[in-house]
Parts: C-alpha cells; structure tokens; sequence
C-alpha cells in the first residue's frame, strides 16, 4: 500500500493533493496541462520537497513534516519514468539499465531486462539509434530493474504514434502487473487512462476532484470541474428546478427524477442527443448548428443555444442531412441526463 | 640558453599548478553560477569576468598592494612566515589564478548550463549519490566545457605578462616567465634567444587553439 499526502506551494500555485495505491494497481492521474501532476510525482521522488505532508511507501516513511523525515531520492526506491525518458546519451543501452543495479548481480539483471524488452540485440547501441518506442521500453527497464516500491509513469506515451501507442500500452501494461507494484501514470490522454488504469484520480490546479475506480469515476465525475477534466462538454447551468424539470437560460429540461437537492448544472453526452426531436416533444431545444466536422461512420457537430451555450453531438446516424447555420430542434433523453448538484 | 630554460620550467610549474587550483575552485563556482537564483549571480559573475576587461597593470598594481608588506595578504603572510607575498612564486600564483580565472569558470558555468537536468534527476531516483552523479553524468556529458576550460586556463597563465611583471616582477628562476624573459631578451638585443621563445609560445598557442577547435567540431558532428 502506497499513500501520500502533499502540500506543496510555489509561487502562486498550491498543489493539495492526496492518493492511495494498493500494490499491483495502476491508478491514472489525469487532469489538464499545468495541473500539477508532474509536480506531484516529482515530489513523491524526492526531487521537489514538500511544505508539508504524508508520504508512505508500506510501512516506510519517505517524508512526513511532523517527524522532520525526508528520505533523500536515491533511498527512496521510487521509480520515476520522466516525459522524455531521460536516457543517458553517453552510455549505452545496457549502462542505462545498469545504472541503478547494485554491482553483485549487475551482470544477469542486465541480461534479464534486455531479453524482456526484446533489446538484447541493441545493447551496445547509444539511445540516439534507438526508435521512441525502443527508448520508452528501455527507460522503462531501467526503472523496473532497481525494483522499486511504487512506480511513477510521467506522460509516458505522449511521445509515441498512435499505432506504437497501442502496442506498448499492451506491453507496458504486462510488465507493470508482472512487477506486483503500485503504479501511478500521469497522463491527459483519457482514453489512456480509460484503457490502461484501474483506477483514476482527477487533478485540476493542484487538487484532487475525484478518484476512484475507472468506470465509476467517468460515469459519474462527481463536479463541474471534474467533469470538464475527462472532456465533458455538454454542460449546462441550471438556474431553478420546479419538480422534475429545471430551467437555465437555454430552456427547460425534464430530468427522470424530482432531484433530491439544487441543482448547479446538467451535463449530457455527446452521444445523447436526438436530432429528430418534434417541436411538441418533452426536452427539445432549439439549436443552431455551427460547425460540422465529418469523420469515417459519423460526424461532430458544435450546436449553439439560445443563450449561446455550444453543445457538441457525436452524430452516428448518417441519414438526417444537416447544414451550418441551420436551425433545428434537439431533444435529450432524460435518463442520460447527469446532474450536478450544489 | 641559461635565461631560457628556468623561465620554460617555471612557466609550465605556473600554468599546471594554476590550471589545476582553478579546476578545483572554478567547477563548485561554476556549478553554483549554472544553478543559482540568486541576487548577488550577476555581482559574482562580473567579479569573475572582471579580468577579461581590466588592463593587466590594473589588476597587477592591485594584487601588489594586496600581496606587498602593508597588503591584507601580504600581511597575513609576513605572519605566517615572515615574508610578503609580492615578488614571489606563491604571489605569482594567486595572481595567475585571479587573472585566468574567467578562462575556466565560464567554459564550464557554460557547460553546466547545457546539462539536461533531467539526467541528473533520473540519476538520483536510480539511487546515484551526487559524487556519482558528477562523475558518471555531469564530467562526460560536460566533457567539451571541461577541456576547453584546462586548455585556455593552462595557455592563459603561460602567455601571461602585464600582471605577473607588476607582482612577481623579472627574478630569474624564481618569478621570470617566458613572456618576461622574452621582453628582457629583446632589451638586451638578443633577438635569436628571443625567437626561440616567441617561436615556441606562437606554435604552442596555435596547437592548442587548433586542438580545443577540433575537438569541438568532432564533437558536434557525433552529436
């Protein structure tokens, strides 16, 4: 078990954030750029040094203010995958993964790791001959190969094409859940963390919204700004609620259920959304349709609202013709419909 | 002859010993001057570029009123052992060490700058301990700055004359150097003695140069 308890502040930016990780899960952190997860991961290495805090590794203590304990990075046995790998370029690929290994079984660690990463062909070449995808799996090993507690993964895949990035999620996905640790993955690549976490933890300046498990967290992130963290777009302020329906300047609603306390807002799917709505049906709207964007099997369309809230629509159905500036009626089903209360 | 070989042995006694107390003193102050936020950087990094700009007699004239009987150094030395530092091969070396100090300071604060920090981060996480860091790091991924650093530290202090002329003065075998026995051959009109050293100083001055180029242009096609 792994659990850390940070604050930290710099300048104007305060990061107040906390995580639990039992061994052998990967938990994704996501939030957008600047929020603070390369921050928190740094600090959990060592590198930065938090104001005050709980950081845990079992029943180590790695840093607490209240004791004064700050265990320096090299004692840790943290391992931290940094964004670029940060490959040492003067040596070769078996130095890199050599780098942390203590000297006794230096020899055959090495050799394990290059026959698992299917390197050991390119041990004695420089990481500058080495593809991104090559570079990544190395960096990786090194880490993997000082057998650290808990494993911390910085963007690891940002750098890779989208085809490499599938087949190394795979990959990496393996040889995570073979090392039965903790692992934490910066990322703010949804799918990512969708496809490759068990579980999430939402981060927006420096706080946590919402963690949890990865299916719980997206169906329901629980806030506004959670929701906008895992790219909600759909969002609409909700002025009062009468019963079962609620107004905004956009229009009236009709939820599924007498909310239980005021509502703030209601976010709908993409997917959520009925172009063929009639005008005397239950929850249309009227809607200006302002950009459409055709793909392979469906197209994106941004609709504007009466009060200029833009929706975005993942039209899967094809048949309806549709055209920019065209105004039509839009209607939702009330059972997809989230609420977010105050 | 006599006047020559005293002056070779000397200067190369000089540069060595100065090449390698500035290493020494310049990589802790370089490394600070790459890393620092601090308010007083640019003060310190004027302090130390302040010989590149200042005429040598300046700096000289300074170091002798430093290093003379009534000079804070000379004093602390007259203490010590009973005689000033000026006009000797101790005050020669503070005085080279002074003057070729940016030489070898700013070559390697300019190689530190280029260090991708985030190898010496990784280096720490993978359990390294700084001096191992700085040894299996930062020395060969500063290599460039560091040889370029020796080298004109080295040939700096040999073709020295302004400042070591006002503080060691012309003491042969104890404080001339070639660039003063060469002047003092000139104003005996040996001219073919002088030759020699000149000669030698011009080759020696090219080598290197020709040396620490290469080296940088080798180096920037493997990158």
């Amino acid at each position: 078990m792994f659990s850390a308890k940070i604050k930290f502040q710099r300048k104007s930016f305060l990061l107040d954030a906390d995580i639990n990780l039992d061994a052998g899960y990967i938990m994704a952190l996501v939030g957008p750029s600047g929020s603070g997860k390369t921050s928190f991961m740094r600090l959990i290495a060592g590198l930065e040094k938090p104001q005050s805090g709980l950081i845990c590794s079992g029943k180590r203590l790695l840093f607490c203010d209240d004791k004064r304990i700050s265990i320096p990075p090299q004692k840790r046995k943290v391992g931290l995958m940094f964004q670029d790998y940060a490959l040492f370029n003067h040596m070769n690929i078996a130095d890199n993964i050599a780098y942390g290994i203590e000297k006794s079984n230096r020899e055959s660690v090495v050799k394990f790791w290059l026959q698992r990463i299917n390197l050991t062909h390119r041990a004695k070449d420089f990481p500058d001959m080495l593809s991104g995808g090559e570079k990544q799996r190395v960096a990786l090993a090194r880490v993997l190969a000082c057998e650290p507690e808990i494993l911390l993964l910085d963007e690891p895949f940002s750098a890779l094409d989208t085809l490499l990035r599938h087949e190394l999620r795979r990959e990496i996905q393996t040889l995570i859940k073979d090392s039965g640790i903790p692992v934490l993955i910066a990322t703010h690549d949804l799918e990512e963390a969708r496809l490759i976490a068990d579980q999430v933890c939402i981060m927006v300046k420096g706080k946590v919204l919402r963690k949890g498990k990865v299916s719980d967290v997206f169906r329901n992130p629980g806030s506004i700004a959670a929701a906008r963290a895992l790219g909600w777009q759909n969002i609409l302020p909700v002025t009062n609620s009468k019963g079962e329906y609620v107004f905004g300047p956009w229009g009236k609603l009709k939820l599924f259920q007498i909310p239980r306390k005021e509502v703030l807002a209601i976010g709908i799917p993409p997917a959520n959304i009925n172009l063929q709505c009639q005008q005397n049906e239950v929850n249309n709207i009227p809607a200006k349709i302002l950009h459409v964007v055709a793909l392979d099997d469906y197209q994106i369309l941004e609709l504007k609202l009466k009060d200029n809230t833009n929706l975005v629509f993942e039209q899967k159905d094809l048949s309806q013709k549709v055209t920019v500036n065209q105004t039509i009626n839009i209607g939702f089903d009330s059972q997809k419909i989230k609420i977010f209360y105050q | 002859m006599s006047l020559i070989w005293p002056a070779i042995e000397l200067t190369l006694k000089l540069a060595s010993l100065t090449t390698i107390i500035l290493l020494l003193l310049g990589i802790p102050l370089s490394w600070w001057l790459s890393n620092t936020k601090n308010h007083f950087k640019p003060i310190v990094e004027a302090l130390v570029a302040i010989p590149l700009v200042l005429p040598p007699t300046v700096l000289g004239f300074y170091l002798l009123i430093l290093l003379g009987n009534n000079g804070l150094l000379g004093q602390f030395s007259i203490y010590f052992t009973g005689q000033s530092l000026a006009f000797t091969f101790t005050g020669l070396l503070i005085a080279s060490i002074l003057y070729s100090l940016p030489f070898v300071v700013q070559p390697l604060q300019a190689a530190f700058d280029q260090l991708d920090k985030r190898n010496i981060e990784a280096a720490y996480v993978l359990g390294a301990y700084p001096l191992r860091v700085f040894f299996s790091i930062v020395v060969p991924q500063a290599k460039r700055g560091f040889l370029t650093a020796i080298i004109l530290g080295f040939s700096h202090t040999v073709g020295e004359f302004g400042v070591v002329l006002m503080v060691g003065g012309n003491i042969p075998g104890e404080t001339q150097m070639i660039s003063i026995a060469i002047y003092e051959l000139v104003e005996s009109l040996e001219y073919e003695k002088a030759h020699y050293l000149a000669a030698g100083l011009l080759l020696f001055s090219f080598t290197v140069l020709m040396f620490v180029y290469g080296f940088n242009a080798r180096h920037r096609l493997k990158r």
